[in-house]
């Protein structure tokens, strides 16, 4: 095997149980997310974009989906003959075998995985985050440095700190001091949990790590802690772009209408860098005469005979006549019918709003702000003619005809 | 079940020369249409669909812009060890030289025809928009015993009526080919897509560069009825033939105006497959209005956009209105521009306030990369 620089391993086997139904099937990274890509895609297209093209991507939690959509990695050009793309499930050797049982030890159980390329540098990555950030800038300022681990953080307000996990560091960017969600931040640089590792030490304290069986086998908890205990050079790297994890329904939610905020960050139409996805081939978005759109992201297989107001409509989205749509996303494949409506709303994949039925709320409709919230519906579910499903309300299975939820 | 043994040879040069500025610098197979397609997608994908996986290209001249569009035939699933995409373009062998007509160009790619081992080809000329069961009509050639099967569309169809290939048939069978006849409700024309087994096809190119025949349609089909088994395949789905620029605005009207067509042209069980971009999805301004329109992704629409379509990367300004036009990609159109009956091709960019009017019948063309 030709020797690589640096390889990068994809954390993406994580539930996202906080996303309710929208993950019950499928992993957090498979997501859809902006019309027409998946939480994934913005990790791929950065290392493809950043010039790193061997990857791994640990799965564990429902793969299937993630899996046939990452495929050969063609979409991403990582489809290559050395290095390219690789799905890295648990498997049994020998001693048996255990599922991942931390963050840590998906990447020790794969250390046969990344010998093969005998990198200097391994870039670890979670599938969690919508944002654009060139690696190769962080793995020079490692170089550079001299670092055994840089860790990039952005800046976050300081009274959402203690949301986070905390880098203390000194004015030359070394950090002196890591805490998981502290009460009382010393600082407001938030982990973004992405790593570059030397990959001869990482290599070392996974080992440690694994040889420990008090420990939880995690970055945040035991490795990046270990390290610093043992006054290895850890580094920060400076991020200031668009960054947002898109790990609660809310935040899905904020991070997919942030697209239609022009003070927004986040460009996803710079050629230089793209955001590659994979796209069922679908003819032009048709508007009808009847249509009404505004100020909506909108695209290809999408028909739309209806009102569509500060949304995002997925490929292949039907809105028919007198629909209407406000401050929503619906996902690939789902038929608004006449006379429904879709507010403040996340609607999955596939499903059918039938006809007159109502999903989400206004705040200003609700009588008690404290209970409202964004709806959601399920993948594939049907929600019956006359329907209505109030605000904050996560429907799981089919509602039937003048159902209320 | 992929067909292992149909061969597919496709024509991206076919009737280049009807349409005027368009394919100046282009192919008829590369012409842009509808959004977010080159005119040779709807060939492909039929063949692909057809489950054909080995298709040559004769290319002619002219055809840097679709060797670009196709690459090495990913979109189409066409980059295969076994089969695949093969490039037939002239001077391939030491005696070629640019072909006039289907028998001279497929002499040049007769080495290619010899080394395939399958047993049936289909022809496709690339100015035909239409999606159909390719399979079923190869199936029923092989089950009729046919020497020769033609597919044909029957009635009216959005064309100038250059000189169309048109049958009379006696069942199945093609009992007459007429050149040039006149539009009736009744009148079943060409839609030049032909099957036939590989052996008779170079038995027909040698014969006919022996006697220095061009057409194939005229040197030979219509000259050979009386000794092989022509037969005619209905296509009952939607077919235009692409033969003007009168047309092709034609053409485009009636995908944005007839949601039958886009239905039968679209339709889910044999997707038009294409070269991706990765454009973001459109975005609607807030003062945007659009209606009956096609529009591509990767567009930025801050005007007015009336029954016309928007190929991928158009940004369309703010108080700019846009009718019935045809705007290629990444065009600009800037604010306050007004265009009616317009075709833009790639790239033009339209400086704020400026006002172009065409008429249905009469589109004003924009050629490439120009300012107006």
């Amino acid at each position: 095997m030709k020797k690589t620089e640096c390889v990068a391993m994809l954390l993406a086997g994580g539930q996202g149980s906080r996303l309710g139904v929208l993950t019950q099937n499928i992993a957090k990274p498979a997501v859809p997310y902006g019309g027409k890509y998946r939480i994934i895609d913005f990790p791929l297209s950065n290392c493809t974009n950043s010039g790193i093209d061997t990857v791994g991507v640990l799965t564990q939690y429902q793969p299937l989906e993630l899996n046939d959509y990452i495929g050969s990695g063609k979409p991403w050009d990582l489809d290559r003959s050395n290095g390219g793309v690789h799905i890295l499930p648990p498997y049994q050797n020998n001693k048996g075998g255990d599922w991942y049982k931390g963050t840590a030890n998906a990447i020790y159980q794969n250390i046969p995985f990344i010998k093969r390329y005998d990198p200097e540098y391994v870039l670890i990555l979670s599938g969690d985050h919508i944002y654009k950030m060139d690696y190769s800038d962080m793995i020079e300022q490692h170089k550079e440095s001299g670092a055994d681990c840089t860790i990039a953080v952005i800046e976050v307000p300081m009274e959402e700190a203690s949301r986070f996990g905390i880098m203390n560091c000194n004015p030359d960017g070394s950090i002196y001091e890591f805490e998981e969600k502290p009460k009382n931040p010393k600082s407001n640089l938030a982990s973004m949990g992405i790593y570059v590792f030397s990959w001869d030490k990482l290599k070392k304290y996974l080992e440690e790590d694994e040889a420990d069986p008090n420990s939880s086998n995690d970055f945040g908890k035991n490795i990046i802690p270990n390290m610093l205990n043992d006054n290895q050079k850890m580094v920060v790297y400076r991020f200031a772009d668009y960054w947002k994890d898109v790990g609660t329904i809310d935040s899905l939610w904020e991070a997919n209408l942030d697209l239609l905020d022009p003070k927004i960050k986040l460009d996803l139409s710079d050629p230089k860098w793209r955001i590659y996805s994979r796209t069922p081939s679908a003819p032009p978005q048709y508007i009808s005469d009847t249509a009404k759109v505004q100020n909506s992201l909108i695209t290809e297989g999408c028909e739309v005979f209806g009102t569509v107001d500060f949304s995002i409509l997925f490929d292949n989205v039907t809105v028919e006549e007198g629909a209407i749509v406000k401050d929503s996303l619906v996902m690939p494949g789902a038929v608004i019918k006449k006379g429904a409506s879709v507010q403040y709303a996340i609607i999955a994949e596939n499903v059918v709003v039938e006809e007159s039925a109502s999903v989400g709320e206004r705040p200003e409709d609700v009588s008690d702000l404290s209970s409202w919230g964004v709806s959601v519906v399920g993948a594939g579910l049907t929600i019956g003619k006359n329907a209505k499903v109030k605000a904050g309300v996560m429907i799981k299975e089919n509602l039937e005809e003048g159902g209320k939820q | 079940m992929r067909k292992t043994n149909v061969l597919g040879i496709v024509f991206p040069n076919a009737h280049d020369n009807l349409m005027g500025e368009m394919t100046e610098f282009r192919s008829m197979g590369s012409l842009p249409f509808c959004g977010r397609y080159r005119v040779i997608d709807f060939s492909l994908s039929n063949l692909v669909n057809a489950g054909v996986s080995k298709v040559g290209i004769v290319t002619k001249n002219n055809y840097q812009s679709l060797m670009d569009h196709i690459g090495t035939g990913k979109a189409w699933d066409l980059d295969r060890k076994s089969g695949g995409l093969f490039f037939l373009p002239p001077y391939s062998n030491t005696d070629a030289k640019v072909y006039k007509g289907h028998v001279d160009g497929l002499f040049g790619a007769m080495n290619f025809l010899r080394s395939s081992s399958e047993e049936y080809v289909v022809m496709c000329d690339c100015d035909i928009i239409t999606n159909f069961d390719l399979s079923d009509m190869i199936d029923r050639h092989i089950d009729s015993g046919a020497d020769i099967t033609i597919a044909y569309k029957k009635g009216v169809m959005p064309q100038n009526n250059h000189d169309v290939m048109a049958f009379k048939l006696d069942g199945d069978k093609i009992t007459d080919i007429k050149f040039a006849a006149p539009e009736s409700a009744d009148r079943c024309v060409s839609l030049d897509i032909t099957v036939m087994s590989k052996e008779l096809l170079i038995k027909i190119i040698e014969e006919g560069f022996e006697r220095n025949f061009t057409s194939i349609a005229r040197d030979v089909y219509q000259r050979s009825l009386d000794k092989l088994d022509i037969r005619g395949y209905e296509v009952t789905e939607y077919a235009a033939v692409m033969d003007s620029p009168e047309t092709y605005a034609k053409v485009t009207a009636e995908v944005v105006n007839d949601p039958a067509v886009r239905r039968q042209l679209f339709c889910k069980d044999r997707p038009v497959f294409t070269k991706t971009r990765d454009d973001m999805p459109t975005i609607y301004g807030l003062d945007s209005e659009v209606k009956n329109s096609l529009i591509a992704d990767g567009c930025v629409i801050e005007g007015t956009v009336k029954n016309s379509v928007l190929f991928r990367g158009v940004k369309v300004g703010k108080d700019a209105v846009i009718e019935n036009c045809i705007i290629m990609q990444d065009s600009v159109i800037e604010a306050n521009a007004d265009l009616q009956f317009v075709t833009l091709d790639k790239k033009v960019r339209i400086t704020v306030g400026k006002t172009l009017r065409g008429t249905e019948t009469y589109p004003i063309y924009v050629r490439k990369k120009a300012e107006v």
